[in-house]
């Protein structure tokens, strides 16, 4: 009984980031209808960055997200016009050029990592690494605890903007149909450039979560992008409130087949999983995708 | 009778599309399928074709119970059709595009090839990538394609479909030449009506998935309930009925 | 002489010095060659699917994988090398049919995803089931004749190259794959039985991977998942069917030798390196940008288009 709730508790727990991750991806493709290959690279440099910034100044890297979102969400800013580009110029099939293309800058970006930081693995630690709280016979690491409340911040602060600012009405209604939001005063050109910034900016963010959670290293990244597509096709592509149900469910599985079936057991079954439910409902288990 | 349908019923999700549709088709003869947008007239040449498989009704092909069969299989029993935004294989070449919907090869495709391009104009074009056509030429490549599989059932959907009114007076011509040339019997989808009136024998009317009228043209032209679903006049009490139940 | 002509003979003398190539070069170059040739036939098989059908796998990769852990496995059990590569072809060939019939209801990038995760679930699969061989892979015993092998990955190879030429760009049945990348709806109602067609250009994609595969495993010797099944097999062949030109017979040629010599160039001057990456990447990211036809593309002048259709007709198409 004991081990089932603590199952329960950890994978809601890393669920959390999971949402963090797949809010951004989801979001990505709503807005530009760009599943991009490289979220998982995105993941594996936000939490690299973090690593060299949180060893160089001694900050938290709690204390760096801010900075991290920043950072991505520029990187991610100048990117974007490029991959317009892409979409603009291959307008009949321009989803699989730009996945394609993402597809490159994925290779390109690990390519680099493995080059500059090679295969070692690293550990970030934070103020509340080694901790954890204990209630009625649970533990809970204070870690993943942090880690799940700030990601959930995050996540609550993206739907608010998205939910209650003006340019959030904006991308929702571009998500929609694209030529609206052109009606509301807003360049579309802006507001994909902020879009995939936004969710470069999130992605970054979880990598550094994730980071503290796990150690670090540059081949973490394709891990990430099949809990990105898993959580976006599962939660139907481009709906964010299936992204945040079914990243909680891919936290459940993850945690549950690792407890009951065996820790190599967990990508087989997440790929067959993704699989199947790609097979027999390709819009998603809520059937709110596109 | 060439086609009977028999209370069709197409449900999208929650949405009725078509309900209880019924209509007969005479062989040899032009029929028209006319209605507001939105009526539920593509659909049904969905569901003839075997593009989606209705909910419940029947249909059946000089004798054969089609319903529910696969698109190709319906293709193959002799009903070809055309789309309302055209559907080329745009970087086929004009013969290809005719050839390779052709269900055997050798001599005899070869001089049917020859004498669809002939028939339709095309001549100029054959070789040509059909995306790189004007679109009039590709109007009437698409109608050439679907004869090239030899129906005996043809349904044009919308085929005037952003023509000024002299090529809207050619196309006419060309369907009149269709039905002289080969043995077929078409079924026609079109907001012309100047055009349906000439072309067709008989019409069927649609409004809100079902049919509210068949007939002789003169006399559906005289029917109270399909001007008012065209003009939008009444088009609100047909609403009011149908919240009502 | 007719350009026909000069084209077959043309052909004839390439075959002819691809065939006295190992007396040519030292045994290095003719392991790299070996490696190219391999490479070749994989992008072809990449592109029947993707390029003239155009559904894009991102798992491809698993063929390979399968008809290499598939002749592996049997010449374990005792099967002469030969009897364990029809097999291994058989299994591929088949397997691929029986995952198409499915896999191909799915469009575009759904479909691309489901056979990423199909391959990356092969991968795992073999690194639990009993016996693979697990993480560690299985060897074979050696059969040191760098002839044999250079003969036997040019004759699949060839064949491939052949099988796009003759049925691809020359049957009707090639013409009707077209039709289905141009569009899908309109084949099945014009009575082209889509599903079928799908299915068997899937298996036949998967076929020559699967035999090249196997002999790659009994040349290499030594196979693991992370060798033969790992996703950069199918992101090579993507990227050399792109670079070269998709739906081209031309195009994963060029893209396959160009691409698969550069990193063996790099290899040569720089020995094992992760810089490879990075360069595949760009690579990648600059043919999507600037050359979305491929290298060949460069070199064909575009036929018939638009000649003698006035610019007003050319707008009534595009608007």
């Amino acid at each position: 009984m004991e081990l089932l709730i603590q199952t329960i508790i950890n994978g809601l727990l890393i669920g959390g980031i999971y949402i963090t991750i797949s809010a951004g991806f989801t979001l990505c493709f709503g807005v530009l209808h760009v599943i991009d290959f490289a979220v998982g690279e995105w993941v594996m440099l936000g939490a690299f960055i973090t690593f060299i910034i949180s060893t160089s100044t001694h900050i938290d890297p709690f204390l760096l997200l801010p900075l991290i979102f920043v950072m991505f969400f520029i990187a991610g800013y100048l990117l974007q016009p490029t991959l317009q580009r892409v979409i603009t110029k291959n307008k009949s099939n321009a989803l699989l050029m730009a996945l394609a293309f993402t597809f490159g800058i994925s290779v390109l970006f690990k390519g680099a990592a493995l080059t500059i930081w090679g295969f070692n693995e690293r550990n970030l630690v934070t103020i509340l690494s080694g901790k954890s709280i204990s209630l009625l016979g649970i533990n809970i690491p204070s870690l993943r605890l942090g880690t799940f409340v700030f990601a959930i911040i995050i996540t609550i602060v993206f739907l608010w903007f998205l939910q209650k600012t003006r340019f959030g009405l904006a991308v929702r209604a571009a998500a929609e149909r694209q030529d609206v939001a052109g009606l509301m005063g807003i360049d579309s050109n802006m507001i994909n450039k902020v879009v995939y910034a936004i969710y470069t900016g999130l992605t970054a963010c979880s990598g550094a979560l994730i980071g503290a959670i796990f150690s670090i290293n540059t081949e973490m990244g394709v891990r990430y992008t099949i809990f990105a597509f898993f959580v976006v096709v599962a939660g139907g592509l481009g709906s964010i409130e299936g992204a945040i149900v079914a990243g909680i469910l891919l936290g459940l599985l993850n945690s549950f087949i690792s407890v009951y079936i065996g820790g190599q057991y967990v990508f087989l079954v997440l790929f067959l999983f993704l699989y199947l439910i790609l097979l027999a409902k390709p819009k998603g288990l809520l059937g709110k995708g596109w | 009778m060439l086609l009977s349908v028999k209370g069709l019923t197409h449900y999208f999700g929650g949405l009725r599309a078509v309900n209880d549709f019924n209509m007969e088709i005479e062989k040899g003869i032009i029929q028209g399928l006319i209605g507001p947008n939105g009526a539920g007239k593509t659909t049904t040449f969905n569901l003839i074709t075997g593009m989606h498989v209705p909910t419940s009704g029947e249909i059946i092909f000089s004798g054969d119970n089609i319903t529910g069969k696969p698109a190709y299989h319906i293709a193959g029993k002799g009903i070809a059709r055309t789309f309302q935004n055209l559907k080329l294989f745009s970087r086929l070449t004009v013969r290809e595009n005719i050839r390779v919907v052709q269900n055997k090869q050798g001599k005899d495709a070869a001089a049917e090839e020859e004498r669809l391009i002939k028939l339709f104009e095309l001549e100029k074009y054959a070789e040509y990538r059909s995306c790189d056509l004007p679109y009039g030429a590709q109007r009437r490549l698409e109608i050439a394609r679907a004869l090239a599989i030899k129906p005996k059932l043809l349904l044009l959907d919308e085929p005037a479909a952003g023509m000024n009114p002299s090529e809207v007076d050619n196309l006419s011509e060309l369907i009149n030449m269709i039905i002289k040339e080969f043995d077929i019997t078409i079924l026609l989808i079109e907001h012309q009506m100047r055009m349906v009136m000439k072309l067709c024998h008989k019409l069927t009317v649609l409004n809100f998935g079902e049919v509210i009228a068949t007939g002789a043209p003169r006399d559906i032209l005289n029917n109270s309930g399909v001007v008012e679903a065209y003009l939008g006049k009444g088009g609100a009490s047909i609403r009011g009925k149908r919240s009502e139940r | 002489m007719t350009k026909n002509n000069k084209a077959l003979v043309g052909l004839l003398l390439a075959g002819i010095a691809m065939l006295m190539l190992p007396l040519v070069i030292s045994s290095f170059w003719l392991r790299i060659v070996t490696g190219a040739i391999m490479w070749v036939g994989l992008a072809q098989s990449w592109n029947m699917l993707a390029g003239y059908m155009g559904y894009v796998s991102f798992g491809h990769g698993a063929f390979f994988g399968i008809g290499a852990y598939v002749t592996a496995i049997l010449m374990a059990k005792g099967l002469p090398f030969i009897g364990a590569l029809v097999l291994a072809a058989l299994v591929t060939a088949l397997f691929a049919a029986i995952i198409g019939q499915p896999t191909l209801r799915l469009q575009g990038a759904y479909f691309a995803i489901a056979t990423w995760a199909f391959a990356e679930g092969i991968r795992q699969l073999v690194l639990v089931l009993p016996f693979t061989g697990g993480a560690n892979g299985m060897r074979m015993e050696a059969f040191l004749n760098e002839n044999f092998f250079y003969y036997s990955m040019l004759l699949v190879s060839a064949a491939a190259v052949a099988v796009t030429y003759f049925l691809f760009q020359k049957a009707v049945f090639g013409l009707r794959v077209r039709a289905i990348r141009e569009e899908e709806t309109a084949s099945q109602a014009l009575g082209l039985n889509t599903t079928a067609i799908k299915v068997k250009v899937f298996a036949l994609s998967a076929l020559f991977p699967g035999i090249l595969g196997g002999v790659y495993a009994y040349w290499i010797t030594y196979i693991h998942p992370e060798s033969v099944l790992t996703p950069l097999i199918a992101d090579q062949m993507v990227v050399m069917a792109l670079l070269g030109g998709l739906g081209t017979i031309a195009g994963p040629i060029v893209g396959a030798m160009v691409l698969f010599l550069g990193n063996r160039i790099l290899w040569v001057m720089f020995g094992d390196t992760s810089f490879y990456l990075v360069l595949l990447g760009l690579a990648i990211a600059i043919v999507i940008l600037f050359l979305p036809d491929g290298i060949v593309s460069l070199f064909t002048r575009k036929k018939k288009t638009g000649e003698g259709i006035s610019k007003e007709n050319v707008r009534n198409i595009t608007g």
